[in-house]
């Protein structure tokens, strides 16, 4: 009942989330977008494209100013600047997964992702 | 299994927190899940000042827990007006209460029908507002790959939300069609579906395929 009692603790102190949400926006829209890569095959492709490369201009945005993930920004750049593809889905794809390797594997334990919707 | 790891989720929450509101939502609320499905779970409670989405894994089930507070409604009132993407409300709108002693998703679900209500009654202008939008999207064109994708991406998304208000300015989207707004659009509209569909995702020609499908077809039908 770990994860039970984590989400029940989260959500009974509001104060809690708003403290420890840094760095999970980030994660939340890693799995986000694996996500839609996972299940593209439910979708017609052209708006499976759009859909997956929509998400990854909006993670992009987000932590093109950050510092600590400017290689991996520039990394994403280069894939947006082609044409969507089969190809730049696995390269992306990829890239998204060192990203959680490199920061959040030892920071999201029991899977918790926490997204403020402000 | 999913009816009974949700149940149990449910009156955990409960049990920690007597009186946060708690209603089931999403596929298996309305019974179309399947194996593969998410558990999601709508809160409210009278003390949070913030909405927010958590989710985690219980027993190898994504467990999506949403947890809303009114001031969403004008934080987010222009896109919830103007967009087809209102995956959120649908969330709410869609739930079956459980605990709801305070009547906070009872004043949420009352807040939705208010801006169906709106939505109804001002489907007009919001769709020449999204026109005009879409005519100084086409004029400024971006020299950064980037930011000419979005605006791509923007002008296409301004034309199905047009599609949405025009045809179904009521409706809110369940989950699946939100996920895939074309199929509700293939149906009523394929001419519209075609070219949505010839110009996602953006390609060389894309912009040039769309300018000259909104000057013959869509801003004469819409």
């Amino acid at each position: 009942m770990e994860e039970l009692s984590i989400l029940a603790r989260l959500l009974s102190n509001d104060d809690l989330l708003i403290n420890n949400a840094t760095g999970y926006n980030e994660n939340f829209e890693i799995r986000s977008i694996l996500r839609l890569i996972g299940r593209r095959e439910s979708l017609d492709t052209n708006f499976s494209f759009c859909q997956i490369e929509t998400a990854v201009i909006a993670f992009y945005k987000q932590i093109k100013s950050m510092p600590k993930y400017q290689l991996y920004a520039e990394e994403l750049r280069c894939l947006l600047e082609q044409q969507m593809s089969d190809n730049v889905i696995l390269l992306l794809e990829a890239l998204l997964k060192r990203m959680q390797t490199d920061f959040f594997i030892n920071t999201d334990t029991v899977g918790i992702v926490i997204k403020n919707l402000r | 299994m999913h009816k009974q790891v949700a149940t149990e989720i449910i009156d955990y929450l409960h049990s920690a927190c007597p009186d946060l509101s708690i209603a089931l939502t999403g596929s298996v609320a309305n019974g179309s899940y399947n194996e593969n499905s998410d558990i999601d779970i709508l809160v409210s409670h009278k003390d949070f000042t913030n909405s927010y989405y958590v989710y985690g894994y219980y027993k190898d089930i994504k467990i999506g827990i949403f947890s809303y507070h009114k001031k969403i409604f004008w934080q987010k009132s222009l896109d919830l007006l103007y967009y087809y993407q209102n995956l959120r409300i649908g969330y709410i709108y869609y739930s079956q209460i459980i605990y709801d002693s305070d009547k906070l998703i009872i004043d949420l679900k009352d807040r939705i029908d208010d801006l169906l209500l709106r939505k109804k009654l001002l489907k007009k202008t919001l769709i020449s507002d999204l026109k005009s939008e879409i005519k100084e999207l086409l004029s400024n064109r971006k020299s950064d790959c980037i930011e000419h994708k979005e605006s791509l991406y923007a002008i296409l998304n301004n034309i199905i939300s047009i599609f949405f208000l025009k045809e179904y300015s009521s409706k809110i989207l369940t989950k699946k069609e939100a996920i895939d707004p074309y199929s509700i659009i293939k149906e009523k509209d394929i001419e519209l579906y075609n070219i949505l569909r010839a110009c996602y995702p953006c390609h060389q020609n894309s912009f040039k395929l769309i300018q000259k499908a909104i000057d013959s077809y869509i801003f004469i039908n819409y």
